[in-house]
């Protein structure tokens, strides 16, 4: 264990690891109680004896048809989607030292929304499957530009990262709005999408990305440690001896490949990004090598709660978990808000 | 003695030359986007026609074109636009912030609700900018509430502005997710910003409160420029930091929530402008606010004269115009902004 | 003026010179949050004399010039200013008669020497008064005085870190006020601008009479340019008085920990503290 060398003396070291180690144990059952939870509730409750038997091919009816042909692919897709954009705000917000980054504020959503609704419009596209590549390509057309932009001398200032996203991000909104009232369908088709939901979605919508998902969570961790020593501030950082630019890149790619797949696969869902390294800084500590691994359990943790709340509060209908996200997440930053500025 | 004089001072004679041919251009500018906004349309009008059809003199037919149809959605753009423009002025110099604007606040948001729930209820057309400004003076009072702790912190308040707004935009998308298809647009119409189909009764009503703000704007400027120093030198020169940065706040909100009324939440205009107008005349001062107003009004005019006649599409928001104008310009300005030798004292 | 119930601190007369403008506290605490910084301070500032306020890191030394200049209300206790309470006055009244330079002030965009200046005019103005003759002469004194007023028209972001401190003392001046408090003045400039800065100080108050407080971190240049020294350990009064009267090793060991000698400086007389060289470093000069 020489990454907590420098920890209080004589009982810190095995005391905070056995502390990190329990809490990403609670993490982990809450997550299953979640997940449990997902394939339980809904416009139809199931009991969870009926959800096992489903699960493993005991049970037949309609119940077990809810389970594994609805809720069985919502909550995997849940629990991907909410892990990518978990990993890829804590990943956002280190490479751009900035604690309010995530992936919406890097313009990719919008990206994703805006490729979407044309695509929608152009070639009368109406089935989320078929959304996939287009919201991936926005998306990391979107990010990418924005990456561009802040390149300055062969790196990415995180400065001109923030405001160029921000006002690419606000560009392409209204962008979008326009194309969608030219065209009453688009409108009708693209509404429902753009709020950010996991319903209605086989698991065919997660194939197609699941590799870059995964690629880009092994970057992502891969550099976390690296990730640290940006926040020293890129002189320190560089005199430590780490490749700034090429650090800063690969996390740049990294939060493309995760959130593009996941707004591909969901739609733009707000906030996950933002709140989930919120969450686990305060239990696990602003290193990022735990940092990164507690988001990858934070962020479904959060969606899958959320997707289960909104498919509660208006039974037997339910909100978008895009939407339900955005009004959990508002007052959660405004609490932040009061904590931050004495 | 370093007193080595370091290249970059402007002399007062030039930036003051630079001041007046710049308002000079806007105002000049002004006038010809507002002549070719009364000449031009389904029926075109010659530009003398047109202008004393606005006086009431000349044909019935084309007094009534010009008085009820392109006149008042004209003045509305100018009316909106200058009060985008100073409220993006005195917001971005209280949050010093370069983003800072009625969006971050949440007045936005705000107006986009009120509007929205009134277009719910199924509420007449002239109700909805009521809605719009209620909704906008609603999102400050939250914000104001939320972000005062014994005074009101810069940091705070942008957090909970960005807090307020994304709240309020998400309640925006939850109506326009569950309304019936038609309702849906023109809700999204509306969010986007549009002068169109504005009544003088609404005109003259925000014009006359807009003057009211604006002159408020300007006599506390000095409250603002002292606010610039910091709360510490702010406070040692007396000034009541709190007080003076809520009363200016309520100015601004007050700016943006009668400009939202008229056009709807347009994006970008008070984001860009401030920028545009200090790459002109350099440093903030009270005559930069009054600009600030005067360059708004021409960018929204002309926005609004490229939906009606340049755009081949029918119903486009002015505001995709506005932001689509404003973007490169403020990326641009922005960037020379952050260049490594000004942050460096930053 | 009731019969006020606190007791004379220290035996001085109060001479009707030493009254104005002497600032005083009395059994002052000072917290951020829940911390307690500045504990039971009990001190008078004498007027029209130069005096530093000094200690180790984060003794309280910035905290208590807040205090004393408004900036911080009391957790208990109080702040006067000849004899009124200074958190009962009228915020502009108290800007005009006391001036505050922060330990680092918040330069605006792109403004220029002279209207950085013009805003020390702030507590004169009324909201709708024009700017005056009487506004216009203070500001031109106050450019003269500190040297910028070739740097007039320049914008204050460009300019180096002494003249740039010049130009913020210049807005303080400009606020015209009896009373002159200064954070940590000479932070971040090197030797030659920290001594133009206390130079300036010095005649500030020799040429125009102010009286002057000011947070420093050097002790040779505390005793060297001030009258009066207040010395502070851990939010509580170590010693206070002239330097020649209170500086000796003895003090020095206690509030900073280190072995020191005092010796009179060689220019001025006034005490100048010389650290005992550590064994580790003999070694190494001798190396």
């Amino acid at each position: 264990m020489t990454a907590t060398q420098r920890g209080a003396p004589t009982t810190g070291v095995p005391f905070r690891a056995f502390r990190h180690i329990t809490l990403f144990l609670v993490g982990l059952g809450a997550l299953t109680l979640c997940t449990a939870l997902s394939l339980a509730l809904g416009a139809r409750s199931v009991p969870l004896s009926t959800v096992t038997d489903a699960l493993f091919g005991d049970a037949h009816g309609r119940d077990a048809l809810v389970v594994t042909g609805l809720r069985l692919p919502r909550t995997v897709i849940g629990l991907a989607v909410g892990a990518a954009l978990g990993v890829a705000g804590a990943v956002a917000q280190a490479i751009t030292r900035n604690p309010l980054a995530s992936p919406t504020t890097l313009g990719i959503n919008a990206g994703a929304g805006f490729a979407v609704v044309v695509a929608i419009f152009a070639l009368k596209l109406n089935d989320p499957v078929e959304y996939v590549w287009f919201a991936f390509a926005g998306a990391a057309g979107a990010a990418l530009f924005a990456q561009a932009l802040a390149r300055r001398a062969g790196d990415i200032d995180p400065v001109r990262l923030a405001l160029g996203g921000t006002v690419l991000q606000l560009v392409l909104l209204s962008w979008t709005s326009a194309v969608m009232l030219m065209n009453q369908r688009t409108l009708d088709e693209a509404r429902f999408w753009l709020a950010g939901s996991l319903s209605g979605r086989p698991l065919d919508v997660l194939w197609p990305v699941l590799p870059t998902l995964m690629l880009g969570l092994v970057i992502a961790l891969a550099v976390s440690p690296a990730l640290n020593a940006l926040a020293l501030g890129d002189d320190s950082a560089q005199a430590l001896g780490v490749p700034v630019t090429r650090i800063r890149l690969a996390g740049g790619i990294a939060v493309v490949l995760l959130a593009g797949s996941a707004v591909a696969v969901a739609g733009p869902v707000a906030f996950i990004g933002l709140a989930a390294p919120h969450l686990v800084r305060p239990l696990l500590g602003g290193d990022h090598r735990l940092l990164v691994p507690g988001c990858l359990i934070a962020g479904p943790l959060l969606l899958l709660s959320a997707d289960v709340l909104g498919r509660l509060v208006i039974r037997p209908s339910e909100l978008e978990v895009g939407i339900v996200t955005a009004f959990l997440g508002a007052p959660l930053l405004a609490l932040l808000a009061r904590k931050v500025a004495r | 003695m370093t007193s080595v004089v370091r290249k970059g001072a402007t002399s007062r004679a030039r930036l003051r030359r630079r001041v007046l041919a710049f308002t000079a251009t806007g105002a000049a500018a002004l006038f010809v986007l507002l002549t070719v906004s009364l000449t031009t349309g389904e029926m075109s009008i010659p530009a003398t026609t047109a202008l004393r059809a606005l006086v009431g003199l000349g044909d019935p037919g084309d007094v009534l074109v010009v008085q009820q149809f392109r006149a008042p959605r004209s003045v509305a753009a100018i009316v909106a636009g200058a009060g985008l423009g100073a409220a993006g002025c005195v917001l971005q110099r209280l949050f010093r912030n370069p983003l800072a604007s009625p969006d971050v606040m949440g007045v936005t948001g705000g107006a986009s609700l009120g509007a929205v729930a009134l277009i719910a209820a199924g509420a007449s057309q002239t109700l909805i900018p009521l809605g719009a400004l209620g909704g906008g003076l609603l999102a400050a009072l939250l914000l104001g509430v939320f972000a005062w702790r014994s005074g009101l912190a810069v940091t705070r308040l942008v957090l909970t502005g960005l807090a307020v707004q994304a709240g309020l935009a998400a309640a925006v998308n939850l109506m326009i997710v569950r309304f019936p298809a038609e309702l849906a647009g023109s809700a999204l119409q509306w969010t986007t910003g549009s002068v169109y189909g504005r009544t003088w009764p609404e005109v003259w009503g925000a014009a006359g409160a807009m003057v009211l703000a604006l002159t408020a704007a300007l006599v506390l400027h000095r409250r603002l420029a002292v606010l610039d120093l910091g709360d510490d030198s702010a406070g040692a020169l007396g000034l009541n930091t709190s007080t003076a940065r809520l009363q200016l706040m309520v100015i601004a909100v007050v700016l943006a929530s009668l400009a939202a009324a008229l056009a709807g939440p347009v994006t970008f205009v008070a984001l860009a402008v401030p920028h545009i107008v200090r790459f002109v005349t350099g440093p903030p001062t009270a005559a930069s606010l009054a600009l600030a107003s005067l360059t708004g009004a021409v960018l929204l005019l002309a926005s609004d004269l490229v939906v009606q006649h340049l755009l081949p599409i029918e119903g486009l928001p002015v505001g995709a115009v506005t932001a689509t104008l404003g973007a490169p310009w403020l990326l641009v300005l922005m960037f020379r902004q952050s260049s490594p030798v000004q942050r460096s004292h930053a | 003026m009731t019969g006020a119930p606190e007791p004379r601190m220290t035996g001085e007369q109060e001479s009707p010179m030493a009254a104005a403008n002497q600032l005083s506290t009395q059994a002052l605490d000072l917290r951020y949050g829940d911390r307690l910084v500045v504990s039971g301070l009990d001190l008078t500032l004498p007027g029209g004399a130069v005096t530093a306020i000094v200690g180790p890191n984060a003794c309280g030394k910035s905290t208590l010039l807040r205090g004393l200049s408004r900036l911080l209300a009391p957790a208990a206790g109080s702040v006067t200013l000849d004899g009124a309470d200074i958190h009962r006055m009228p915020a502009r009244a108290l800007a005009l008669r006391m001036g505050l330079l922060p330990q680092q002030p918040v330069t605006p965009e792109a403004i220029t020497v002279e209207a950085l200046v013009r805003l020390g005019r702030y507590p004169h103005q009324r909201l709708l008064s024009p700017w005056s003759a009487t506004d216009q002469k203070a500001v031109d004194e106050a450019l003269g005085r500190t040297g910028t007023a070739v740097l007039r028209d320049h914008p204050v972001d460009q300019l180096s870190g002494g003249q740039r401190q010049r130009a913020w003392i210049a807005l303080a001046l400009a606020q015209d006020t009896e009373l002159l408090l200064l954070d940590e003045p000479t932070t971040f400039l090197d030797l030659r601008h920290q001594l133009d800065v206390l130079d300036l100080v010095a005649a500030l108050h020799a040429e125009a009479g102010r009286t002057v407080v000011m947070v420093l971190h050097d002790l040779g240049q505390a005793a060297r340019y001030a009258d009066h020294m207040v010395v502070l350990k851990d939010g509580r009064l170590a010693a206070a008085g002239t330097p020649a009267d209170i500086l000796d090793a003895d003090l020095v060991r206690s509030v900073f920990d280190v072995d020191c000698r005092v010796i009179p400086d060689p220019e001025t007389g006034t005490p100048l503290v010389i650290p005992k060289g550590s064994a580790m470093r003999h070694s190494a000069a001798s190396a």
